[in-house]
């Protein structure tokens, strides 16, 4: 089910490795008995002017967001998690069988990733029944949007009551695989593909595409 | 009694309904705290109290969900302030219709370690905060509520028997459809769980509409013997128009509220989205109904966080190997506080079949309070399985019980009194199942009539502390038939009669029976049998041990406890014999390294070290399939699963040239180096570090490794105490970054021999230098490179 190639390429490898591959299918195999995706998503307006995007009373300073959602009236927030089962699998594996770890952990990010992909479509479609489009999603700590902005979509998306999210005190998430985001929604359709590592400054990233 | 306890269950009692969306209708913004306006607009809270009471709800929640030290850390307001404020608006408005005033508590928004942040006892601390404040205001009752976590609602009940041990303490969770916390934990966990801290009513709240409550609350009342609060949300919460709106109006809400009584309620009233107009026609409808009658369930069930296992249906394994009784390996790993050996015993023992896990640490020489504390904590992160607490020390008993996530096993009391007064207590506080064994102040009695008095002793002193049988498995002793022809039969004999004349679940250490016989096991499972097959509820046993679970997974086949056999044909179907021996022969030790075959490592080292000295086999062998395996990993030709595998197979040849050893000559020669590792304050992610932390040691480094989220002053105190030379550290996010520097700051001033090498998604080398790193690992074998130089520096110099 998931994409054998991408989990392969978050682990580093870009050929075809039988033995990699065989510990793939049985890290895939635990990492969907593991994982209980769950989401919770809501449609809001907003104002973007210069460096800062207004969604309700709230101020989201960042150019990099401002830029992502310039033209956008309207926006989906959306939090997802695969739930506390995978850092548990995960600790589990470091103990027992610690080759494992790396595999199990490219495996959840790609379904993580798959999932919000999911999601996003599902989106796209109710978007296109008003007509709108939808901007591809732009996360917390992508470019100057900072960590700190976690806390904005905690409380407006009340993720902890609702999907079992935390945030600790340093704005990292836990269960480690999750992933809040905006989505913008326009009335015109972008041209310009904002790939999710096309977007990206880290030019530099082992995982670049 | 007190008087809300009476009335509840002889009558239905009424809770009022939502405060913060109603807060929100009356214009209360978006991030700003509800619990705020008990200072900023008394008289809107007081308006919608008065509301409630005017449609005939019977108890009113004070509006301080939220008040707890966290949430108002910046609002310029304490929390005894709000509390205190928040009780009185409720209890003025109360007075006039002798309606309840509940202390409404809420969860602080935190996880628990060891998974979150937030510190068990941080978190009892912030809430008997809310508790004592509450209880000085003149609350009739503690509500606890929407609360997803097991773990943090025995921290808030803690906090309320510590902080306000006359209220009545009320808890109500918020599960999804199929009532499950957020946490995993189903509903029979979760009533083990509290009414095992004793706590006066449990229940549903927020989270669903009415609807789906019903059959959770059917489910509820099978697996409780405590009356059932329900507060649902008038429905699942929708935007309109940037506003949240809930859809089940107040006619279908009451009506559901019917059922919901029906199923087994005693008590109802409203969480998000109602009004009091949902309150209105629910005591309307529901006024005249008699409260439901409570059952009395008596289950014998012990939970961790997650799930729980009964006893009295299929029997219990007990796995029994985390004991370092007779196992010098275990010992070291004690003294070593070598914890992954410790947790690889809780997984193997999992995976063979191992129902509940025995935690015994007891070795004279270590702090068994601090050490069974921290077993039971790691344990808990890698395995869902109950612990049984396993001690004679009191002290590591209450410490244990206090810190355990779930209702434990407790292993054990006796039928001496001093024993019974001091284990008693405890379960009274913390919940618990206690294994009772037949020991009285003049031993073990000899016949199975002493026995099943000094069980009729144990159970009768129990229930004076108000613990049922349920919470009562008798032990009657396996003791050696080698050294007496009746042992067994006595035990079998008193088995029998626990079972007829105390009707209590029982338990044996089966392995005992053997002692000093050849072939034990054949021995100890034949006993183990005919313990079944004499009523037999639980063995402590080692389910590693293919013939005690060959025997076992037969008799539950044969016994009915195993549904079409499903269980022994998952275990048995692929017959061992097809299994294709994983070793190689042929491969030389180097070969089966750098394939990472761990089993065939092992059996080449073991081959070569007849022949071979151990420092020819470190030297030309292993070290140099290690260096082979690096050089690939790092041209991109292997890939980290891979190394790790290499990593592995290396350890295991280490550990069977280690086990040859004579320790009186110098033939290996150790490594200097000390290394502390640790993820920086602020970072909870450790995958990366735990990945350095393995291949480090498998390259023979001993490295001190501090976990996640550690302080800059803990890592520099464990550095001038282990003399260490090089830290590694470790961060993931920018946010953490800040703190990485801080870390490398203070050991810099501090301890400036240190080298410090870091890592993490998010650094480079820019950044490394940036922050006065004195090197950057780029990935898992960079580490290990850099740490053979600083090695190879030291020794020269040594």
């Amino acid at each position: 089910m998931l994409d054998r190639k991408e989990v392969l390429r978050y682990l580093g490898c870009r050929t075809e490795n039988a033995l990699l591959e065989r510990m793939a299918v049985q890290a895939e195999k635990l990492v969907l008995q593991a994982a209980a995706p769950v989401h919770v998503f809501r449609r809001t307006a907003i104002r973007v002017e210069d460096d800062t995007t207004h969604v309700g009373t709230t101020a989201l300073v960042s150019r990099d967001l401002a830029a992502h959602l310039n033209g956008c009236r309207e926006v989906y927030l959306l939090a997802l998690t695969l739930g506390p089962g995978i850092d548990r699998l995960i600790r589990r594996s470091e103990v027992a069988d610690p080759p494992m770890v790396p595999v199990l952990q490219a495996c959840a990010a790609v379904y993580t990733e798959f999932c919000a992909d999911e999601i996003q479509k599902s989106l796209e479609a109710q978007a296109g029944r008003c007509g709108l489009y939808l901007r591809p999603r732009y996360s917390p700590g992508y470019g100057d949007f900072s960590l700190e902005n976690q806390r904005f979509f905690f409380d407006s998306l009340e993720i902890t009551k609702r999907i079992g999210v935390f945030l600790t005190d340093s704005f990292l998430m836990i269960p480690c695989k999750s992933i809040t985001a905006v989505l913008g929604l326009s009335e015109k359709g972008t041209q310009c593909h904002v790939g999710k590592c096309m977007s990206c400054k880290l030019n530099k990233c082992p995982f670049r595409k | 009694m007190h008087t809300i306890l009476s009335r509840l269950g002889n009558e239905i009692l009424f809770f009022d309904g939502a405060m913060g969306t109603t807060l929100q209708k009356k214009g209360l913004p978006t991030g700003e705290l509800p619990e705020l306006w008990d200072i900023l607009k008394p008289e809107v809270i007081r308006e919608i109290h008065r509301s409630y009471l005017q449609v005939g709800c019977t108890v009113l929640k004070t509006n301080t969900f939220g008040a707890n030290r966290f949430k108002l850390m910046e609002s310029g307001h304490s929390v005894q302030e709000i509390v205190q404020e928040g009780v009185k608006l409720a209890k003025e408005a109360a007075a006039p219709y002798s309606a309840a005033v509940a202390l409404d508590v809420g969860p602080t928004g935190k996880l628990l370690a060891p998974i979150g942040d937030l510190e068990f006892e941080d978190a009892i601390a912030a809430y008997r905060e809310i508790m004592s404040a509450g209880v000085q205001a003149g609350a009739d009752c503690i509500l606890i509520e929407t609360m997803s976590d097991l773990y943090e609602i025995k921290s808030a009940v803690i906090a309320a028997k510590e902080g306000a041990p006359s209220l009545p303490v009320f808890v109500t969770m918020t599960v999804n459809e199929q009532g499950k916390l957020l946490t995993g934990a189903d509903l029979e966990t979760a009533a083990a769980v509290l009414e095992g801290l004793r706590v006066d009513a449990i229940g549903l709240n927020c989270g669903l509409g009415p609807q789906p409550m019903v059959s959770l609350v059917q489910q509820l009342r099978r697996a409780t013997s405590l009356p059932i609060l329900v507060n649902p949300n008038a429905g699942l919460p929708r935007e309109e128009d940037g506003r949240t709106v809930y859809d089940v109006e107040p006619d279908e809400f009451s009506k559901t509220m019917v059922e919901i009584i029906y199923a087994g309620a005693n008590a109802v009233g409203g969480c998000c989205g109602t009004t009091p107009k949902h309150l209105f026609e629910t005591v309307a409808r529901c006024q005249a109904l008699p409260s439901p009658v409570i059952k009395q369930q008596k289950r014998t069930v012990v939970a961790s966080g997650n799930r729980s296992a009964r006893f009295g249906g299929r029997p219990v394994i007990i796995g029994e190997r985390i004991n370092p009784t007779g196992k010098p390996k275990f010992k070291q790993a004690l003294r070593e506080e070598n914890l992954s050996y410790i947790l690889q015993e809780g997984i193997v023992q999992q995976d063979n079949g191992a129902d509940i896990l025995d935690v015994n640490v007891g070795l004279p020489e270590i702090d068994e309070p601090k050490m069974m504390c921290r077993v039971l904590r790691e344990l808990q992160a890698v395995t869902e399985l109950p612990l049984q607490i396993d001690t004679s020390d009191p002290k590591t008993m209450a410490d244990a019980m206090r810190i355990y996530n779930g209702k434990p096993l407790v292993n054990s009391v006796t039928a001496k009194e001093a024993s019974m007064h001091s284990v008693f207590p405890l379960i009274q506080k913390y919940g618990g199942v206690v294994i009772g064994l037949t020991i009285t102040e003049g031993g073990i009695p000899e016949t199975a009539q002493g026995r099943l008095e000094a069980a009729r002793k144990i159970i009768d002193t129990a229930a004076e502390y108000g613990i049922g049988k349920e919470d009562i498995i008798i032990d009657p002793l396996t003791m050696a038939v080698s050294a007496g022809q009746d042992s067994a039969l006595v035990t079998l004999e008193a088995l029998r009669q626990i079972h007829a004349e105390l009707g209590v679940c029982t338990s044996l250490g089966v392995s005992n029976i053997s002692f000093g016989l050849p072939q034990r096991e054949t021995v100890t499972s034949a006993f183990f049998l005919m313990a079944l097959q004499s009523g037999l509820n639980a063995a402590i046993m080692n389910p590693n041990s293919d013939i005690m679970m060959r025997a076992y997974r037969s008799y539950c086949a044969l016994c009915g406890f195993d549904n079409n056999c499903m269980n022994f044909i998952a275990a048995y179907s692929q017959s061992k014999e097809n299994v294709v021996s994983k070793t190689m022969p042929g491969y030389s030790l180097f070969s089966t390294i750098e394939k990472g075959l761990k089993e065939a490592a092992a059996e080449a080292a073991a081959a070569l070290a007849q022949t071979t000295s151990s420092l020819e086999i470190i030297d030309q062998e292993i070290i140099p399939a290690l260096d082979s395996v690096g050089e690939k990993f790092e041209k991109g030709v292997l890939f980290l699963p891979q190394l790790l595998m290499s990593a592995e197979a290396a350890k295991a040849a280490f550990d069977v040239i280690r086990a040859k050893l004579d320790p009186s000559k110098q033939e290996v020669s150790q490594k200097c180096l000390t290394i502390v590792i640790a993820t920086v304050k602020g970072d909870v992610h450790d995958i990366g570090k735990n990945i350095v932390k393995v291949l480090l040691e498998n390259y023979g480094f001993a490295v001190i490794d501090l976990g996640k989220d550690v302080a800059s002053e803990t890592i520099l105190e464990t550095v001038k105490r282990e003399n260490a030379e090089l830290v590694g550290l470790s961060a993931l996010m920018t946010t953490t970054v800040a703190s990485m520097k801080e870390t490398i700051d203070l050991l810099k001033r501090e301890a400036p021999h240190c080298k410090i090498m870091v890592g993490g998604a998010v650094l480079n080398q820019e950044y490394a230098d940036l922050i006065g790193a004195d090197f950057y690992g780029k990935d898992a074998m960079a580490s290990v490179r850099y740490a053979s130089e600083i090695e190879k520096e030291l020794s020269g110099k040594s």
